[in-house]
C-alpha cells in the first residue's frame, strides 16, 4: 500500500498496523526509513525517540526501497532484503537471508538541529542473558533479542558526557541469517517469550486482522471512492490500540496520529464509531469507550487518552449525536436492556458535568463555555470577542445528549427519568430556535450579546436533522450549497470565502481550511434533515481531494490569494507530502461516513 | 526566622502555593518583582525552569486604586506585603492561600501559556492552566478582570485581576485546584492560616536530627503530595520531580523511625508491578528506570538501638513487603550467578556522568554492593521484629555475600569496578570507592578510608554528604560551609535533599 514510488509513501502516510506501538516515516530530508513508537506521546519534529534505518552488507551502507502491506514492510537492497514485521505483541521482527545488517541510528530529526535525539538515550547494556537493552528514560525502552545474529553497539560522547550519537546494529549469524525480536515497553519488559511464531504467521496475521476489520465493520464504498476506501480502512484500522499491554487502554481506542498527536482523542472515538454501519454493536462500544476513562467525581470524560495518561482538558459532548446518527441508520438493536442500564449513569454523569460545571447560570440547561476546546471550534471566528460564550453549536449537542441519555433510561425502564431528559431535551432545542437563530443562521453569544461571526460553526444544529422546523432546515441548506460562499471545489470551508478574518496557514485549523470533521457534521446534518442529495454533493466534492491527495485532516480551499481581500497566502512546506498535515485517522473515518453511507444515500434518494 | 524571598520561596508543606521576589539573578531579562507560583506541572507551560520566570502571577500592591511600592517578607508562617497605608497579609492552608488587604490591594498582572485561559465564573475569577485550576475568590472587597483573546493562540491575552479594598479591607483566597473542583474548608482566616503552619512546622522539627530552622524550614517546604504519598520534591519552583534516591538521602534527617519509614514507604509504594522504583515521579509521570537501591541506609540508622521498637508493627510489616520487593527485582534483573549486583547503566548509580566501566557492560562496583548490604541489614532487623526468623537468616545471609563482593573489590588498597559481561576490572571512581565506609568498620579497609574521606575534596554534594555520616571531620566542614544552601531562585535553585543531609549530619559532626 505504501511504498517508493507508489501513490503514496511514507513522506505521506506512517507506515503502522493494529495494536503495534512502532511506526515508520520515510525522512522528508534524508529519505532514510525511520522507526519510533506513539507511545511516549512525541511530536514528529521534536522526537528523541527516532532512529533512523541504514541496511548494510557488512562493507558499506547500501541505499534501499521499500513496500509495506498490512502485513510487513520489506526493504530491498541490491543485495537482497531485509524484512520488518511489526506484530499484535509488543515486538517486531526484523529478517533477511542475505547477509544483510540492519542498524538503528539515533538521529536528530533534521531540521530541528537543537534536538539531540542520542542525547535522549539513558543507555545500553547487553545483558547476562545476551539480549541488548537501549532505555530513553520517559520515551520507553527497546529490546533487541538476536534469535539468529548478534547486536553491535557504537556510541560516543560529549565533552560533558552527554550521549551524542548511538547506533545498535543487527548483524547476521556466519550463515548469513538475521532473524531479530525488537521489543518495546514504556515501564518495563515482561518476561520475554519462550519461542516465536513463525514470521508467515505474524505476517499472515497482520492481513487477516485488516481484512476481517474492515469486512466486519464497514459498509462498501460508493463507485468510484475503492481507492480511498483502501487507504481509509487501513488508516483506521492501524490506529486501533490494543488493550492492557502496560498502558490504561481498556479497550480499543482509535487514536487520531502515530506521529504527532499519538493518543485517542475524546470526541474523535464517537466519529469512528459513525462509520462502523455494519457493526452497529462495535459502532456503540466505540461511543462507550470513553466513559472508561470517565472522571467519577465530576463526570467528566478525558480531552484525550494516551497510552499512560488522561488529559485533563475536555471535548465536546458528541456522544448524543453519535448514537442518533447510529439508530437512524441501524435501528436501535443493540441497545440491550443490559446495555441500556450499563450506560445510562455514564451519560447522565456526563450530562451532569455539563450542567454543573459549564452551565450558564440561567437555571436551564444553557451551557456557558471559558475555552474553545468546549465546542470543538479551536480558533473559529465565534470566539474572536473572547469568551465566556454560549454556543448553538454545543447546544445542538447537548439537546442529542439529552435525549439520548432519556432513550437510555427508557430502555432499562427507567420510565420517569426518561420522560425528564426527553422533555428537558424538547426544552433546550425551544430555547435554541427562541433565542438563538437569527433568520440566516444560530449566533453564539459573548456576554449576551451576538459575535459577528462568517463560520459555519454557526450551522452546526443543523446536526438535530428534522427536530428543526423545515424553513430553517432550507435556509441552512440554501447557504451550505451556494458557491463561494462555504462551498468551494474541495468541500466546505470552515468560515465562508466572503470573511475577511480567515487564516489558511497549517498552524490553524477551522479558521478557513477544509477540514474533515465540517464536512462530517454539515453532511450527516442535511443527510438527517432529508437533505440527501445535497448532503451527497458537498461530501463527494472532499471525498474526491482526499482520494487524489490522502486521508490529511484538512486542505486550503485557495492557495494563492485569499477571495475577501487579495491577500497572499503563506502555507508552509514539510515536513510531510501534504501542505503540512499529516495524515490522520479524523479524516479516515470522516471520509468512511461520507463514502460509505451519505454519498451512497444521497445518490440513492 | 526570616525568608529571604529572593532565595527561598515563601510555602508550605504538602501545598503547592509560593510566593517569591523573582531577582533574575541570571539576567535574563526577566520581569522582577513580587509573584505567586504554583509547584505544578504547568510551570513547563511558561517556558519551564531555567527559561522563564516559574512566577505566573506578578503582585502589585495598590493604595487608593494605584500601584504603588512594597517591600516583601515572609516567615514560615505568613508573608506580609507592605506599601505606604496599608499591608496585604498571607498565610497559607493546604490548597487555600488566604490573604487580607488592609487600605491595601493587589493588581494580579497573570501569565498564562498556550491553551490557557481566566474567566470569571461562579467560583470567582478562574485560570484553567492544563489540568490546575486555579481560583481567584474574592471575600470582602472589590474586584475587576481585564482580559483579550488571542483566537488562534486558543489562549487569554494580558490578563489583569484588580483586587481592592472596601471599608478600607481586601479578603480573598486563591485555590490550588483541578478539574474536581475540589476545596475543602480553609482557615477561617489569615491569622488562623498562619497560627496552623506555625504548629505544623514546630511539630515537624521535632522529628528531625537537627536543630538547624532554615534547614528545617526548606526541608519542611520541600514535601509535596504524590501519588498518594507525601515525598520530597526536588525544588517546588523550578523541578518538581521527586527523585527516589533523594527520598532515601532525606530520610536520613528523620531520627523518629517511623517517620523515616513512611518516607521509604512512600517512595516504595510507586514501584511499578514488576518491581522497579521509578527514578523519579512527576505528576501523572514516571522515569521507570531504577534508582540506586539505598533504601535499607536510613533505616539501618532509625532501626539501631531498639529504634525499631517504635514503628507501629502493621507499618513495619508493609515497609517490609515493600523492601522486599525492591529487592527481589535486583536479585531478578540485577544479579550474576556469584551472588553480586550490578548497574545495567551508569545513570542507576546515581552518580550522573560517572561511567565505570565501557559502554553497553554492566559494572559490579563497591556502593552497590554497600547498599544492598544495607538493604539486607534492614530486612533482617524488620523479619526478626515481625517474627519471621528464616528470613531473617536468608537476608542476613545476603549481607554476608555482598560483605564477600566487597571483598572481592578491594584490591591494592583500593576499589575496583568489574565488568558484568567480561569480569574486566577498572579503577574506581574516588567518591564511590569510599561509600563502603558507611558499613563502618565492616568495610574492607575501613581506616584507610576514613583518612582519604578527610581529605577527598570536589565530591557530589550527596556523596560528600553521605560519606560524612561516618567522618565527622568532613561533617563539620560541610555544615560549615552549609554545602551551599540554599542557593538562589531560578539560577541555582534551593535543595531540600541537601537540607536534609545538613540536619542528619548536626549529630555527627
Amino acid at each position: 500500500m505504501f511504498g517508493t514510488g507508489e501513490k503514496f509513501d511514507l513522506t505521506h502516510a506512517v507506515y503502522c498496523r493494529e495494536g503495534s506501538a512502532f511506526f515508520l516515516i520515510e525522512n522528508w530530508y534524508s529519505h532514510l526509513l525511520q522507526l519510533s513508537s506513539y507511545k511516549p506521546g512525541a511530536w514528529m519534529d521534536s522526537n528523541a525517540f527516532l532512529f533512523s534505518l541504514l541496511a548494510s552488507d557488512g562493507q558499506r551502507q547500501l541505499d534501499y526501497t521499500y513496500h509495506g502491506d498490512p502485513g510487513s514492510i520489506t526493504l530491498t537492497t541490491m543485495k537482497g532484503q531485509i524484512e520488518i514485521i511489526f506484530t499484535y505483541n509488543e515486538y517486531a521482527r526484523v529478517i533477511s537471508h542475505d547477509g544483510l545488517s540492519l542498524s538503528l541510528r539515533a538521529d536528530p530529526y533534521k531540521p530541528q538541529t537543537h534536538l539531540n535525539a542520542a542525547g535522549a538515550c539513558h543507555g545500553a547494556c547487553t545483558l547476562p542473558d545476551g539480549t541488548t537493552e537501549v532505555t530513553y528514560g520517559t520515551y520507553g525502552k527497546l529490546r533487541f533479542r538476536p534469535l539468529k545474529g548478534k547486536v553491535e553497539l557504537e556510541w560516543g560522547f560529549d565533552a560533558k558526557g552527554t550521549m551524542n550519537a548511538l547506533s545498535i546494529k543487527m548483524v547476521p549469524d556466519e550463515s548469513g541469517e538475521l532473524d531479530f525480536a525488537i521489543h518495546e515497553a514504556m515501564i518495563e519488559f515482561e518476561s520475554l517469550p519462550e519461542t516465536y511464531p513463525d514470521p508467515a504467521e505474524l505476517r499472515q496475521d497482520g492481513f487477516d486482522r485488516y481484512e476481517s476489520f474492515v469486512n466486519r465493520v464497514y459498509l462498501p464504498p460508493a463507485k468510484g471512492y475503492e481507492t480511498l476506501y483502501k487507504y481509509a480502512t487501513h488508516t483506521s484500522w492501524a490506529r486501533r490500540t490494543k488493550p492492557g499491554a502496560g498502558g490504561i487502554y481498556e479497550h480499543p481506542m482509535m487514536l487520531m496520529h502515530y506521529e504527532y498527536l499519538g493518543e485517542a482523542f475524546a470526541w474523535q472515538q464517537s466519529y469512528h464509531a459513525m462509520s462502523m454501519l455494519n457493526d452497529p454493536e462495535e459502532a456503540w462500544r466505540m461511543i462507550c469507550v470513553l466513559f472508561d476513562h470517565q472522571n467519577p467525581v465530576t463526570g467528566q470524560l478525558p480531552g484525550n487518552v494516551g497510552f499512560l495518561t488522561r488529559n485533563a482538558g475536555i471535548q465536546p459532548p458528541i456522544q448524543g449525536f453519535a448514537l442518533d446518527w447510529l439508530i437512524d441508520k441501524c435501528g436501535d438493536s443493540f441497545l440491550t436492556e443490559e446495555e441500556c442500564a450499563r450506560m445510562f449513569p455514564k451519560f447522565a454523569k456526563w450530562v451532569e458535568f455539563w450542567v454543573t460545571y459549564r452551565s450558564a447560570g440561567r437555571g436551564d440547561d444553557v451551557t456557558m463555555i471559558d475555552s474553545p476546546n468546549d465546542s470543538g471550534w479551536d480558533d473559529a471566528t465565534i470566539f474572536k470577542d473572547g469568551f465566556p460564550t454560549i454556543n448553538p453549536d454545543l447546544m445542538a449537542f447537548m439537546i442529542d445528549l439529552l435525549e439520548m441519555t432519556g432513550r437510555l433510561a427508557e430502555g432499562c425502564g427507567k420510565k420517569e427519568e426518561a420522560a425528564s431528559y426527553k422533555a428537558r431535551s424538547q426544552q433546550l432545542l425551544q430555547t435554541l430556535l427562541d433565542e438563538f437563530w437569527d433568520g440566516d443562521k444560530f449566533v453564539t453569544l459573548h456576554n449576551g450579546k451576538p459575535v459577528d461571526s462568517l463560520s459555519i460553526a454557526s450551522y452546526q444544529p443543523i446536526l438535530l436533522g428534522k427536530r428543526l422546523p423545515q424553513k430553517i432546515i432550507d435556509r441552512i441548506a440554501e447557504q451550505l450549497t451556494e458557491e463561494g460562499n462555504f462551498l468551494t471545489d474541495i468541500g466546505l470551508a470552515s468560515e465562508s470565502l466572503r470573511s475577511t478574518d480567515v487564516n489558511y496557514g497549517t498552524s490553524t485549523f477551522v479558521h478557513g481550511r477544509v477540514v474533515a470533521p465540517v464536512q462530517l457534521f454539515m453532511c450527516a446534518g442535511l443527510n438527517l434533515a432529508g437533505k440527501k442529495k445535497e448532503a451527497a454533493m458537498i461530501a463527494r466534492r472532499f471525498c474526491n481531494v482526499s482520494q487524489e491527495k490522502g486521508c490529511i485532516l484538512g486542505f486550503p480551499p485557495l492557495t494563492d490569494k485569499y477571495a475577501a481581500t487579495g491577500k497572499p497566502i503563506y502555507i508552509a512546506p514539510g515536513p510531510v507530502a501534504s501542505d503540512g498535515w499529516p495524515w490522520s485517522g479524523w479524516n479516515s473515518c470522516n471520509c468512511l461516513t461520507l463514502m460509505t453511507c451519505i454519498i451512497p444515500e444521497g445518490e440513492n434518494a | 526566622m526570616q525568608l529571604d524571598l529572593k532565595k527561598l520561596p515563601f510555602g508550605q508543606y504538602m501545598s503547592r502555593h509560593l510566593l517569591f521576589e523573582e531577582a533574575d539573578p541570571m539576567g535574563r531579562g526577566w520581569d522582577k518583582g513580587l509573584y505567586l507560583a504554583l509547584a505544578a506541572g504547568s510551570n513547563s507551560m511558561f517556558g519551564g525552569f531555567g527559561l522563564r520566570s516559574a512566577g505566573f502571577i506578578r503582585l502589585t500592591p495598590l493604595a487608593g486604586g494605584k500601584e504603588v511600592a512594597g517591600t516583601a517578607e515572609a516567615d514560615p508562617s505568613q508573608a506580609v506585603i507592605r506599601c505606604k497605608g496599608g499591608c496585604i497579609r498571607m498565610a497559607i492552608d493546604g490548597p487555600a492561600i488566604l490573604l487580607k488587604g488592609e487600605n491595601a490591594g493587589l493588581k494580579l498582572l497573570v501569565k498564562l501559556g498556550r491553551g490557557e485561559t481566566v474567566t470569571r465564573t461562579k467560583l470567582g475569577y478562574e485560570l484553567v492552566m492544563g489540568a490546575n485550576r486555579y481560583i481567584i475568590a474574592l471575600k470582602k472587597g472589590k474586584a475587576d478582570l481585564q482580559v483579550g483573546w488571542d483566537l488562534e493562540g486558543l489562549s487569554s491575552t494580558d490578563p489583569i485581576i484588580t483586587l481592592e479594598p472596601e471599608d478600607g479591607v481586601m479578603e480573598a483566597v486563591f485555590w490550588d485546584t483541578d478539574a474536581t473542583y475540589a476545596m475543602p474548608e480553609a482557615a477561617a482566616d489569615v491569622d488562623a492560616a498562619a497560627a496552623k503552619a506555625r504548629a505544623a512546622f514546630e511539630a515537624f522539627r521535632a522529628t528531625l536530627r537537627g536543630k538547624d530552622e532554615l534547614n528545617a524550614y526548606v526541608f519542611w517546604l520541600g514535601f509535596m503530595a504524590c501519588r498518594g504519598g507525601k515525598l520530597v520534591i526536588a525544588n517546588k519552583i523550578g523541578n518538581i520531580q521527586a527523585n527516589a534516591m533523594e527520598q532515601a538521602l532525606s530520610a536520613l534527617a528523620f531520627k523518629d523511625a517511623g517517620a523515616a519509614l513512611d518516607l521509604i514507604s512512600d517512595t516504595l509504594r510507586l514501584m511499578t508491578p514488576g518491581g522497579i522504583v521509578p527514578a523519579w515521579v512527576k505528576g501523572e509521570q514516571i522515569l521507570p528506570e531504577a534508582p540506586p537501591p539505598l533504601w535499607g541506609l536510613a533505616l539501618c540508622r532509625v532501626f539501631a538501638g531498639g529504634g525499631i521498637d517504635a514503628v507501629d508493627k502493621d507499618k513495619l510489616a508493609e515497609g517490609y513487603a515493600l523492601l522486599t520487593k525492591a529487592v527481589d527485582w535486583w536479585l531478578k534483573n540485577r544479579s550474576l550467578s556469584d551472588g553480586s549486583f550490578f548497574y545495567a547503566y551508569a545513570h542507576e548509580s546515581g552518580w550522573d556522568g560517572v561511567p565505570v566501566l565501557p559502554f553497553g557492560q554492566g559494572a559490579v562496583t563497591p556502593d552497590l554492593a554497600v547498599w544492598m548490604a544495607l538493604n539486607a541489614g534492614a530486612l533482617e532487623a524488620m523479619a526478626k521484629k515481625l517474627g519471621l526468623q528464616d528470613e531473617a537468616a536468608n537476608w542476613a545471609a545476603l549481607m554476608q555475600k555482598q560483605l564477600g563482593v566487597l571483598a572481592s573489590l578491594w584490591k591494592d588498597g583500593k576499589f575496583a569496578c568489574r565488568s558484568a559481561l567480561t569480569g574486566e576490572e577498572v579503577p574506581c571512581p574516588v567518591g564511590i570507592g569510599l561509600l563502603p565506609l558507611l558499613l563502618g568498620d565492616a568495610a574492607p579497609g575501613a581506616d584507610a578510608l576514613r583518612a582519604k574521606a578527610e581529605k577527598a575534596e570536589r565530591l557530589p554534594k550527596e556523596q560528600a554528604g553521605l560519606i560524612a555520616l561516618e567522618c565527622p571531620a568532613l561533617a563539620g566542614k560541610l555544615i560549615a560551609a552549609g554545602a551551599a544552601q540554599p542557593g538562589t531562585l531560578s539560577g541555582g535553585a534551593y535543595r531540600p535533599v541537601l537540607s536534609a543531609l545538613l540536619l542528619a549530619l548536626e549529630e555527627r559532626s
